[in-house]
């Protein structure tokens, strides 16, 4: 189990050891309302103390690692030294990916991995804890808050992390050969039952997981968040669910069933060989549809494919670039 | 088969035999055929909206492996048509509507017999129920 003010110090500690000026660290910080943390740009050696660590900390941060990339290269003259970014082990998959996609550049990153037990929703911390909350304190798998009631809660967070930490195949360890890793004790991974984790396309038939597909995805308000916040899709301004004024749209932007039907298709298709299974989109959705049937079905495809889960190594070379002469055809 | 249902063929450009093209519109008229320079050139997305307008089947057809015109298009394609195949899986629709053959010259008999055996396969499944809801408003 870990302690997370001990990981915070570790962090801290690290991080002043190695920042230089004109470093640019990406971390996280308590917002202004308690309960939601918000990624912090760090320029200044001094500033390396306003980071906190808690399992609160739900964003993937190598979403913003690549815009800031492309600003770089656009602006004509890059930053002076090198970036830094701490991400928990599920997001270091997702830039090692990025990586391997060409999509930052390896040789000005440094990325600091801190260990992580599990991390839970600002929305479910809520429901935890009975109401909205004025403070918060986490302690071995334990919630120690106050409400806006002036009523202290603790709550149990082991219930209650998000889908991705209760599957012991998607939280694991990337290799982390090249990187720094901060670890205080023994890790500890939830394991969920193995009825909670097994794929809805296995356990129902096609028509039932077609029905059950279809009454999730009539949730849809198609507000792109799932799209914007996924590490993975990263044609930014070229995207095809921007462009509906082809002569023959692909897509339209209107939001019938069909519609939402074709935008979810495309988006599992484009994202499928670089999906690491980060759990961003679930958590984005403000309708609160569990797009965990989706990632967790691609991380299963990957390994089955490939030998490897997507973001295991950043000299992987693109999947859908990878077959070779003569190899059997579908 | 009844001819209200909806099956696309994507045809590679260099296998626009006269003769084969003649022989599938004969002995398939409900089949609609699509012409394309390369197999390389099909996106996959085009099939998902052919499917959840309501077609039935997306066939291609393409050559075989290594005797592509572009050198590689059929591979890049493969790999594709691999990805959307198990993307219909994930959402429960059936995998199987969309297919690829590889065409090996001088064995066009070979190819209506693959053509007749997805026609088959595509003709039990359901049609998919994707009503469009009402539109919500603002």
């Amino acid at each position: 189990m870990i302690n997370w003010s001990k990981i915070t110090e570790a962090t801290r500690h690290y991080l002043k050891s190695i920042f230089q000026p004109g470093d640019v660290i990406l971390s996280y910080t308590e917002s202004n309302t308690p309960g939601i943390m918000t990624p912090l740009v760090i320029r200044e050696a001094e500033a390396i103390d306003k980071i906190i660590l808690n399992p609160l900390c739900t964003q993937n941060l190598s979403v913003y690692l690549s815009e800031f990339f492309q600003q770089d290269i656009q602006s004509g003259n890059p930053a002076a030294g090198k970036w830094v970014v701490t991400v928990k082990p599920c997001d270091a998959r997702s830039v090692i990916q990025m990586i391997s996609d060409e999509q930052i550049a390896k040789d000005n990153l440094e990325m600091v991995v801190f260990d992580c037990d599990g991390t839970v929703t600002t929305k479910s911390l809520k429901n935890l804890l009975g109401g909205e909350i004025r403070s918060v304190k986490f302690e071995d798998h334990q919630a120690k808050g106050e409400t806006l009631a002036n009523k202290e809660v603790t709550a149990d967070l082991v219930g209650s992390y998000q889908t991705k930490c209760s599957d012991s195949a998607i939280c694991s360890l990337p290799d982390m050969h090249d990187y720094s890793f901060i670890s205080e004790s023994n890790r500890f991974v939830f394991h969920g039952s193995e009825k909670e984790n097994a794929l809805i396309q296995d356990t129902l038939s096609r028509e039932d997981c077609f029905q059950r597909v279809s009454e999730e995805l009539s949730k849809c308000i198609r507000c792109n968040a799932c799209r914007n916040v996924c590490p993975a899709c990263f044609c930014s301004d070229r995207c095809v669910m921007d462009k509906p004024k082809l002569a023959i749209p692909y897509i339209t932007k209107e939001i019938t069933l069909d519609q939402i039907f074709q935008y979810h298709l495309i988006r599992f298709y484009h994202v499928a060989p670089n999906c690491t299974a980060c759990g961003e989109c679930e958590r984005a959705c403000p309708q609160g549809i569990s797009l965990s049937i989706f990632y967790r079905y691609l991380h299963r495809l990957n390994k089955q494919l490939f030998g490897a889960e997507s973001g295991s190594s950043d000299s992987d070379k693109q999947k859908l670039l990878s077959y070779r002469f003569g190899e059997d055809l579908v | 088969m009844a001819s209200n249902e909806l099956v696309f063929l994507f045809l590679c450009r260099a296998l626009k035999r006269k003769r084969l093209l003649q022989t599938i519109k004969q002995e398939f008229p409900s089949i609609r055929v699509i012409e394309v320079p390369c197999i390389g050139r099909f996106n996959p997305i085009l099939a998902f909206k052919m499917i959840t307008a309501g077609a039935k089947g997306v066939l291609l057809l393409g050559c075989d492996p290594g005797d592509c015109h572009y050198r590689e298009g059929n591979l890049i394609s493969e790999r594709r048509i691999l990805y959307a195949k198990e993307t219909l899986t994930a959402f429960g629709i059936h995998g199987s509507r969309i297919q690829a053959i590889w065409y090996n010259p001088g064995k066009d008999k070979q190819i209506l017999h693959d053509i007749k055996l997805f026609l088959s396969e595509i003709a039990r499944l359901p049609m998919l129920t994707l009503k469009p809801t009402q539109k919500k408003e603002g």
